[in-house]
């Protein structure tokens, strides 16, 4: 269950302004402009967004794990417990990625190596961060497959990926995410490739361990139940821009960017009443090279005008407290 | 239940055996039963999903009705043909009637034919128009009909997005004027904005063409939002089978309960009241099921006799339902039914 918007000691993450190019041979497109964000300890905050909006390269641009070039962070600050990520050398990266942050990707099967055995998996960072003897880090990996409810933990251990279920592959990327008690979790589409019941049992496992560890969790995700269920705090993304962000109960209820109420609209639901036709959005999410110097969202916005020729700065008004943030002229 | 003047499509203890190869396809072990004894009925102008999770059959139930996947036991009746073990030249024919939509409009569509040559291509394997010219007319009227312009008639598919290669799919599948339309997770792929386009392009269309849909999907929102009755498949069997509002007003199959329950909903106010029952395990094996009901392992409510006998989908108040919690109920109700003479209430 969601924990608390209290603000515990300063943020473990806090990313400003952030703006990142992609060099596509010809020019450089916009892939993500002036995202900013916090996560706090014992907080789980999330990305949400469709296809392209620019969630995961925003994720994995905090810890150096993108092509660079042809991606390019051109402006803003991201800071981890305090320290410019982006001026620590690649060794400094090394000593973090893993450490500090860990990390659960959507596809399983992709992340983890095919010919080591899951333990062998899980006790590599405890052996790279902690100097753990591998004999060690084995029994301490054991622990970890217990924790993520590995049933038959000794026996799993000596599996190689491709002998596990889905689920069961995505518990050990949990385990090895966990391993060295990061600060901040960043889980990528954690549960997108999985059904739903694994689904529910995976996120409850990332949530609940999070909170154990005092650290925070980046939620990566398109599906707006899993953010009302799990988040604290919710930043909607458009076209590379957090175009509202807000604590979880108060976008739902209270949200104000028409994009942010389009797409709670069209998502057709196990409760309430059944509308004959969803509310759909015309047209489809902007590609990088689409740019232009208005909203992002106008060509397929209802309640477009005139002045969304002019890019809508992030920005409160007088209904909106507690930090909630939106990039409308005309909010509902 | 064989009425053929209301069904459009009656299924009855449909199996479907894989054989299961080792390497180098020298076959070695038994063959695995993937779908064990399906029954159902879809009649005219009839919405029925399929959902489940991930190899519970649902797919190859489907495959299985359209024939490309030969059934090992039961009887497919489409509209009133029986065509159980039709070859591929017996099909052919029917395949103008009954169409089917796949999940991944990047795979189903060949990348090397114009959207114009793709929409045309079932009407000229079919002989359906006189000329390639009139062929082309009407996949640009069908381009219409899906809401794309005549533009795209001579673009390739790695030029449109997933949504609008997802409508391509449908417009071909529309060109023969089928009767039973399948659509085999035909969303999954899209984000939800274009998901719910696409959603209201088939409400639309059923409406249009007077379309019989089967609908498979593992998205209970989408599914509820679709059909006017539910199946619920687990480990190759039907456990539960009712009208959209009955089954998600009160589901009763256990296994119906948790995945509805694990649905989360966009919602926060909601989500917090639920109570979540987190389901443990995962789902076993079709190769090795469990003795006796399929999800005792994992059902909470599980009693002595659910790991010795294998529950009968059997008649319960409107719907049917596989479970030994409802056999007394049941059992009464069967009396009622064999009276009554229609499983299927309207």
């Amino acid at each position: 269950m969601p924990g608390s918007l209290e603000k515990s000691g300063p943020p473990i993450l806090d990313v400003r302004g952030l703006c990142m190019g992609i060099w596509s041979g010809k020019t450089e497109l916009v892939a993500v402009a002036d995202v900013s964000f916090r996560a706090y300890s014992g907080q789980v905050v999330a990305l949400v967004g469709e296809s392209g909006a620019g969630k995961s390269i925003t994720a994995m641009s905090l810890t150096h794990l993108l092509p660079m070039p042809p991606i390019k962070i051109t402006a803003g600050e991201i800071r981890l417990s305090g320290r410019d990520m982006q001026t620590q050398s690649p060794k400094q990266i090394r000593d973090i990625r893993g450490n500090e942050v860990g990390i659960v990707f959507q596809e399983p099967m992709t992340a983890l190596n095919p010919s080591l055995r899951i333990w062998r998996q899980i006790a590599e960072p405890l052996v790279r961060h902690r100097r753990l003897s591998w004999s060690a880090a084995k029994a301490q990996a054991i622990n970890l497959l217990k924790k993520v409810r590995i049933p038959d933990a000794e026996t799993k251990a000596e599996a190689y990926p491709h002998q596990l279920s889905g689920g069961m592959r995505q518990r050990v990327m949990v385990a090895i995410a966990i391993s060295c008690e990061p600060r901040l979790i960043i889980a990528d589409e954690p549960t997108t490739a999985l059904d739903v019941t694994v689904q529910a049992q995976i996120l409850a496992l990332l949530t609940d361990l999070t909170r154990g560890l005092g650290g925070a969790l980046l939620l990566i995700t398109h599906d707006l139940g899993v953010v009302a269920r799990y988040a604290d705090w919710v930043n909607v993304m458009y076209a590379g821009r957090i175009v509202e962000t807000a604590a979880a109960k108060n976008l739902y209820r209270d949200g104000r960017h028409p994009y942010t109420h389009a797409l709670l609209a069209s998502v057709p639901k196990i409760v309430g009443p059944i509308a004959h036709r969803l509310e759909s959005i015309a047209g489809q999410p902007p590609a990088p090279s689409d740019g232009t110097g208005g909203c992002a969202f106008a060509p397929r916005c209802s309640r477009r005008t005139e002045r969304c020729d002019e890019r809508p700065p992030l920005g409160g008004d007088d209904r909106t407290r507690n930090g909630h943030l939106f990039a409308c002229w005309n909010p509902l | 239940m064989n009425d053929v003047a209301t069904n459009i499509l009656d299924v009855s203890d449909l199996c479907v055996d894989y054989a299961s190869t080792t390497s180098f396809g020298v076959t070695g072990a038994p063959s695995v039963r993937a779908v064990k004894g399906i029954s159902l009925t879809l009649q005219r102008g009839e919405t029925l999903s399929l959902v489940g999770e991930s190899g519970c059959g649902k797919s190859t139930t489907a495959m299985a009705i359209l024939q490309l996947t030969p059934p090992s036991g039961g009887r497919v009746v489409f509209d009133g043909r029986d065509i159980t073990g039709f070859s591929h030249r017996q099909m052919r024919p029917l395949r103008r009637e009954m169409q089917i939509i796949y999940q991944d409009p990047f795979g189903s569509l060949n990348p090397r034919m114009t959207i114009a040559d793709l929409i045309a291509e079932p009407m000229a394997i079919q002989g359906v128009g006189r000329s390639g010219n009139e062929r082309r007319a009407k996949a640009a009227e069908l381009l219409d009909t899906v809401g794309m312009g005549t533009r795209f008639l001579d673009r390739y598919p790695h030029q449109l997005s997933g949504g609008q290669r997802q409508r391509v799919a449908i417009a071909r599948a529309l060109s023969l004027r089928p009767k039973l339309l399948i659509c085999d997770e035909p969303v999954s792929a899209l984000d939800v904005s274009v998901q719910a386009q696409v959603l209201n392009l088939f409400s639309d269309l059923k409406e249009q063409f007077g379309l019989s849909y089967l609908f498979i999907s593992h998205d209970l929102g989408v599914v509820r939002h679709m059909s006017d009755r539910v199946a619920v498949m687990y480990l190759g069997r039907i456990v539960e089978i009712a009208t959209r509002d009955d089954l998600y007003g009160e589901p009763l199959h256990p296994y119906t309960r948790i995945l509805l329950d694990a649905v989360a909903v966009p919602d926060p106010q909601i989500e917090r009241a639920r109570d979540h029952v987190l389901l443990q395990g995962e789902v076993p094996s079709v190769a090795t099921p469990p003795p006796g009901c399929p999800f005792h392992p994992r059902c909470p409510s599980a009693m002595p006799v659910c790991s010795r006998e294998i529950p009968p989908l059997r008649l319960h108040g409107n719907r049917q339902i596989a479970c030994h919690l409802y056999d007394e109920a049941a059992a009464n109700k069967t009396i009622e039914a064999a009276m009554d003479g229609n499983g299927n209430p309207n």
